[in-house]
């Protein structure tokens, strides 16, 4: 088998050096239609995402939102009173008197002791990546 | 600024997909310069059409674009990645034209011998392009790989996604049926003294 084998190596090597010689390039236009869709590929994608990159350039997306909310307290603020919203929502009006002051408290404690600033963004980014 | 970045050989495909789905223009560029003609290499020589070995690396080259945001660098080689992608677009492809009755599209160049006082390298290359046609695709796969690439036996398998022994296997029965198609031209193409 090995010799069998050393003798096809034999026959065959000059064959696959005139191939590894003369690969099969790519033109100019299958280049330019390749580069072309990896361009839509980056321009359909979200600027949040982008960002997370080596190429941020400044504040976009939800940088831009969390900025305009008052920085990452406002952000956790907001997300808070999210919770509490959807909180509200599922345990029904006829709960809500009885429980309103344990949910003020409850919701906030979560996000501040849990989640802080880099806990509340990573959750945001994940969110965002499974929308 | 990131863009300042010279985005050279010695970048690696990793870093490149990273950049690319930062959204770094080069990134774009210098990936698709350095792998469009991988994928295409290897449709061209799956697939023995040049038209369709275009529209494969096109497509795999798609892939790479859509999945580099969830690329986790070191767990994969991009090039491995690559490699599977575009052999198993050219399984597809090869199964479409068995069910249109197609399957000979590619081994037409297979015969005929060309005059021996025109047969020059390019001439040996396409020998060998039409001998790889009439092998069964696994084997042409593995023959390919190892061969015209030059990849490891463990790389092959792990493209493939079979064990290493089958790609020996694979590449010892295919070098068999190639040796035996192509001994009988070495002589008319040129190497009759080797």
């Amino acid at each position: 088998m090995a010799m069998t084998e050393r003798e096809d190596d034999r026959v065959l090597e000059p064959f696959f050096a005139a191939a590894r010689a003369r690969p099969p390039e790519p033109g100019p236009d299958l280049l330019a239609r390749v580069l072309a869709e990896a361009e839509a590929v980056q321009a359909a994608r979200p600027a949040a995402v982008r960002d997370t990159g080596a190429a941020a350039a400044g504040p976009s997306g939800w940088r831009a939102l969390i900025g305009v909310l008052g920085g990452w307290g406002g952000a956790g603020g907001l997300l808070a009173a999210g919770v509490a919203g959807l909180w509200i929502g599922f345990s029904g009006i006829g709960a809500l008197g009885a429980a309103s002051t344990e949910l003020w408290g409850g919701a906030g404690a979560i996000l501040d002791a849990d989640l802080g600033a880099d806990g509340v963004f990573s959750l945001i980014l994940d969110l965002e990546a499974e929308a | 600024m990131a863009m300042a970045f010279d985005l050279t050989d010695d970048t690696s495909d990793d870093d490149l997909l990273a950049r690319f789905a930062a959204g770094e223009a080069a990134a774009a560029r210098a990936l698709t310069l350095r792998l469009t003609p991988v994928a295409l290499r290897v449709a061209q020589r799956m697939l023995g059409d040049a038209a369709e070995a275009e529209d494969v690396a096109q497509e795999a080259m798609l892939r790479l674009w859509r999945i580099a945001p969830d690329w986790r660098p070191g767990v994969a080689r991009v090039s491995t990645w690559l490699y599977r992608v575009t052999v198993n677009l050219c399984t597809d492809r090869l199964r479409r034209r068995r069910g249109v009755g197609l399957e000979a599209a590619g081994e037409v160049a297979d015969g005929a011998p060309a005059p021996v006082s025109t047969l020059i390298e390019a001439d040996r290359a396409a020998a060998l392009e039409a001998a790889l046609m009439s092998l069964p695709e696994r084997q042409r796969q593995a023959v390919v790989l190892r061969h015209i690439e030059g990849l490891s036996n463990p790389e092959i398998a792990d493209i493939l996604g079979i064990g290493v022994e089958a790609v020996e296997s694979l590449t010892a029965r295919g070098k068999r049926a190639l040796a035996a198609l192509l001994a009988g031209r070495r002589e008319e193409l040129g190497y009759g003294d080797d």
